[in-house]
C-alpha cells in the first residue's frame, strides 16, 4: 500500500527540467505508477498533493492505475505556496491506518521544495509514523534537506536527490519493485480472497455492472454473493470480499523464486566445451543428429536464443572455420558466454540480460521441473 | 495495381491517383515489407498414436496431421518473402529446434528445407521414444515441456527483435501453440512468467489444442496478450484452423473475422489439493492459495495468527 506524495509548491514552477519542474514530475509519476502496477498487481496506490501549506488527497487508495493517471493529469492547478511535509505525512498516516496489518504501508515523497512550512513539531510526525511502521522514502527534485533525510532515516525508507532528468526516473522507478520486508515486522495472515470467472464477451449478455450500474459487455461474478464487477482486482461492493485473478498473483511469483545468476565462462572451459562437442559429434558421425539441422556449422550456441557462440572459443577460429565465414557475421566482437550452474547450459549476453531482467525463468531449468515441485527449488 | 486504379477511376471514390498511389503504397509496406515472425511450439504427443486412439471416431492417423502442418508451414512462407519462421518440438524431457528461418543467418542456414527438417525431426524423435519404451522404461504421463518451449521461443524472438530493425508499426510476433496434451500444474509458475514476459514484450501466444480438455494456460496466454485460442471439435481440420485464423499476422487479422474466444477460466488451483477453487485463502507471505484453512502455511512455514484478528 503506497502513498505517493507529490510536491505543488512554488519550488515546482522553476524550469531547471524541461518544461518545468512540475509538468516533468508529473510525467515521472505517470511512468511509476504503471511500473508499480505491472510489479505489484495486488497492491493499493494513493495520491497526495502538497500545495499552499495544505496536503489535499487527489485519489484514494485503489488498484486501478488508469483512474489515478487520468486524475494526474488532469490536475490544472498550478503550482504555488509553500510544501508542508508535517501535513502530508498526518494526511498519509490517516489513510494508512485502516490498512490491515499484513500490509505493508510506505509513503513516497517526490520533493522538489527546499523549506517545510509545518504547524508543529515535524519530529512527533516521524515518531508516530515510525510507531505506525510506516515506510516513507523521498526523492528530492531540489538539493538535500536535513528534515527529508532524518525522515527517512528514523523511518528506515531511502533518501535519494536526481541529479539530471534521467537520474530522477531512476529513482522514481527503483521504488516499483516490492522492498524485502523484515519477518518480525510484518504478521502474516491468511486471507480470504476470491477467484471470478470471466464473462463471454458476447454483445448480446451485457449485464449491470458495479457500483454504478454501468451496462459492460464483460463482467466478473463474485464467488460468493454473485454481484457483478467490472475488473480485477477489486473489493466486492455488495459482500466486500477481495476478488483477484490467478495471474495477479503469479505476477509476483518471480520475486519468490528467483534465476540464480549465470557465471560467465573462461575461455579455458569454453575450450573444453567445444572439444566435448567435436567428440560427442565424431562419435556419432553418422547418425542424423536433429537438434541442429546444419551441425557441422555451430558447435556452441546459446540454449536460449540459438545464436551461434562458435567465435568465442579461442582455439577454433582459425581452424575449423573459413575466415570468410567469421568475417562474414555481423558480430566481428567476441561475445560473452555465460552458464547457468543448474541445468549447465550456456547462454549469450543477451539472453543473460533477458532471462534475469523480464523473463525470470531459465530454459534449461525448466526441463528439470518436470520431476520437481518448484517450491523445493529454493 | 493496374487492376486497382482501374477499379477506382471508374467508382469515381478516388478522384486523385497519387492519394490512390500513396494509400496503396502504404497498405503494401503496412503489412507486407517487414514480414511476420511466427515461432511454432509442436508438441510431439500429438503424434503418438496411443493418443490418437484414445481421441475417437472421426481422426486421423498421426502422419496425416504432420502433412497438414507441413502445408501449414509451406503457406506460410509462400504468404511472404520476408516471413519469418523457426519450428520447436516439444517432448517431456525436452524442447528441440527443428528449424530456423530468418533473423541474422549466423548458425542456421536459411536455405535449409523446412519440411525435410521438421519430418526428420520428428521422426527422430518418436523413434528414440519407441526405442525407450520398448527398453523396458515404463510409459510416461502424457505432458509437455511448454515452459521451456516459451521461454526459449520468447529468448529467440528477443535476439531477432534487438537484431533486425523489425519495426512496431508492423505485426506483433507470434508465438503458434499447437498441443495435445493436458497441463502441468507443476509448470503453473514459469508459464505465467512466460506469459507476463511475452505481454511486456508485445509478443502474441496463440494456441491451437487438440485435446479433449481446454488448456487453462494456454487459454490464459491466448487472452492476456491477446492472440487466438482455438480447440476444434476434430483433429481432421487442423489445417483448416491453422490456414484460417492463424496464417494471418496480427494487423491483417483485424480486417478478417476470425474465431472469438467464448470465456476464460481466470480460476486458480489449491496449492494443497491441485483442484480449481472459487474462494481461497491466500497466504500474506508467499502468495500460495490453499482452500482451507490452515494453521502453518505448508509452502513458507509461516504460523498464522488467525485466532486473535477474527
Amino acid at each position: 500500500y503506497l502513498i505517493l506524495v507529490v510536491d505543488f509548491s512554488r519550488a515546482s514552477s522553476a524550469q531547471d527540467l524541461r518544461p518545468n519542474r512540475m509538468t516533468f514530475m508529473i510525467k515521472t509519476c505517470v511512468t511509476f505508477i504503471r511500473d508499480f502496477f505491472n510489479q505489484n498487481p495486488l497492491s493499493q496506490l494513493g495520491i497526495l498533493v502538497i500545495r499552499d501549506g495544505i496536503a489535499e488527497k487527489l485519489t484514494d487508495l485503489s488498484g486501478s492505475p488508469e483512474a489515478q493517471i487520468k486524475r494526474l493529469l488532469e490536475y490544472k492547478q498550478g503550482a504555488s505556496g509553500d510544501a508542508s511535509l508535517q501535513n502530508a505525512l498526518d494526511l498519509s498516516l490517516m489513510n494508512l491506518k485502516s490498512i490491515p496489518p499484513y500490509g505493508h504501508r510506505e509513503v513516497l515523497v517526490l520533493f522538489s521544495s527546499l523549506t517545510s512550512c509545518d504547524p508543529r513539531n515535524i519530529l512527533a510526525s516521524i515518531q508516530e509514523c515510525k510507531d505506525e511502521r510506516i515506510r516513507v522514502s523521498v526523492v528530492g527534485v531540489a538539493a538535500e534537506v536535513y528534515v527529508c533525510k532524518r525522515m527517512s532515516e528514523e523511518t528506515r525508507g531511502t533518501y535519494h536527490v536526481g541529479l539530471g532528468e534521467q537520474h530522477l526516473e531512476e529513482l522514481m522507478l527503483m521504488h516499483a519493485p516490492p522492498p524485502p520486508a523484515i519477518a518480525s515486522n510484518t504478521a502474516s495472515e491468511l486471507v480470504l480472497m476470491g477467484f471470478p470467472q470471466r464473462s463471454g464477451e458476447d454483445k448480446l449478455g451485457q449485464v449491470h455492472v458495479g457500483i454504478n450500474n454501468i451496462i459492460a459487455p464483460v463482467s466478473f461474478t463474485c464467488p460468493r454473493c454473485c454481484a457483478k464487477v467490472g475488473e480485477l482486482p477489486c473489493a466486492c461492493h455488495v459482500c466486500q470480499l477481495t476478488l483477484i485473478s490467478s495471474p495477479h498473483l503469479a505476477r509476483s511469483y518471480h520475486h519468490l523464486f528467483p534465476v540464480n545468476a549465470f557465471k560467465e565462462l573462461s575461455s579455458k572451459a569454453l575450450a573444453m566445451i567445444a572439444r566435448e562437442q567435436l567428440e560427442k559429434r565424431a562419435l556419432s558421425g553418422i547418425q542424423i543428429s536433429s537438434k541442429m539441422p546444419t551441425s557441422s556449422e555451430s558447435l556452441i550456441s546459446c540454449f536460449g536464443c540459438l545464436r551461434d557462440m562458435s567465435v568465442a572459443v579461442p582455439d577454433f577460429q582459425q581452424q575449423q572455420y573459413a575466415v570468410t565465414r567469421v568475417l562474414g557475421s555481423s558480430r566481428v566482437s567476441i561475445p560473452m558466454v555465460l552458464r547457468c550452474s543448474t541445468c549447465m547450459n550456456v547462454f549469450c549476453y543477451d539472453c543473460d540480460v533477458y532471462i534475469h531482467e523480464s523473463l525470470h525463468n531459465c530454459p534449461g531449468c525448466q526441463i528439470k521441473t518436470d520431476s520437481r515441485a518448484p517450491h523445493a527449488r529454493q | 495495381m493496374r487492376t486497382f486504379h482501374n477499379s477506382c477511376s471508374t467508382s469515381k471514390l478516388l478522384p486523385d491517383p497519387s492519394a490512390t498511389h500513396i494509400a496503396f503504397k502504404n497498405l503494401l509496406l503496412f503489412s507486407d515489407d517487414e514480414g511476420d515472425c511466427v515461432v511454432l511450439l509442436l508438441d510431439v504427443q500429438l503424434f503418438y498414436d496411443q493418443v490418437t486412439q484414445q481421441q475417437g471416431k472421426r481422426d486421423i492417423p498421426a502422419d496425416s496431421l504432420l502433412e497438414q502442418i507441413l502445408y501449414f508451414i509451406g503457406a506460410y512462407r509462400l504468404l511472404n518473402n520476408n516471413n519469418r519462421l523457426a519450428v520447436f518440438a516439444l517432448h517431456h524431457e525436452e524442447c528441440q529446434p527443428l528449424y530456423i528461418h530468418g533473423g541474422d543467418e549466423s548458425s542456421y542456414a536459411s536455405n535449409s528445407n523446412p519440411y525435410r527438417n521438421v519430418k526428420e525431426g520428428i521422426e527422430s524423435i518418436l523413434r528414440a521414444e519407441v526405442s525407450k519404451i520398448d527398453a523396458g522404461s515404463e510409459p510416461q504421463e502424457p505432458c509437455t515441456a511448454l515452459a521451456c518451449g516459451l521461454s526459449r521461443a520468447l529468448c529467440l524472438i528477443n535476439r531477432i527483435t534487438t537484431s533486425s530493425s523489425l519495426s512496431r508499426a508492423c505485426s506483433k510476433p507470434r508465438i503458434v501453440c499447437i498441443t495435445g496434451s493436458p497441463d502441468v500444474p507443476l509448470q503453473y509458475i514459469p508459464v505465467m512468467n512466460a506469459i507476463f514476459s511475452a505481454q511486456r514484450a508485445e509478443v502474441v501466444v496463440e494456441a491451437l489444442v487438440l485435446h479433449t480438455k481446454d488448456s487453462a494456460f494456454l487459454q490464459q496466454a491466448a487472452h492476456l496478450t491477446g492472440g487466438l485460442y482455438i480447440r476444434p471439435p476434430d483433429r481432421c481440420a487442423a489445417l483448416q484452423h491453422l490456414v484460417h485464423c492463424l496464417s494471418a499476422d496480427t494487423e491483417t487479422r483485424k480486417m478478417l473475422v476470425v474465431h472469438q474466444p467464448l470465456g476464460v477460466d481466470f480460476r486458480a488451483s489449491c496449492f494443497c489439493h491441485k483442484r480449481t477453487i472459487d474462494i481461497g485463502f491466500v497466504c500474506s507471505v508467499c502468495l500460495s492459495i490453499f482452500c482451507e484453512k490452515v494453521s502453518t502455511c505448508k509452502i513458507c512455514g509461516t504460523d498464522f495468527h488467525t485466532s486473535e484478528k477474527v
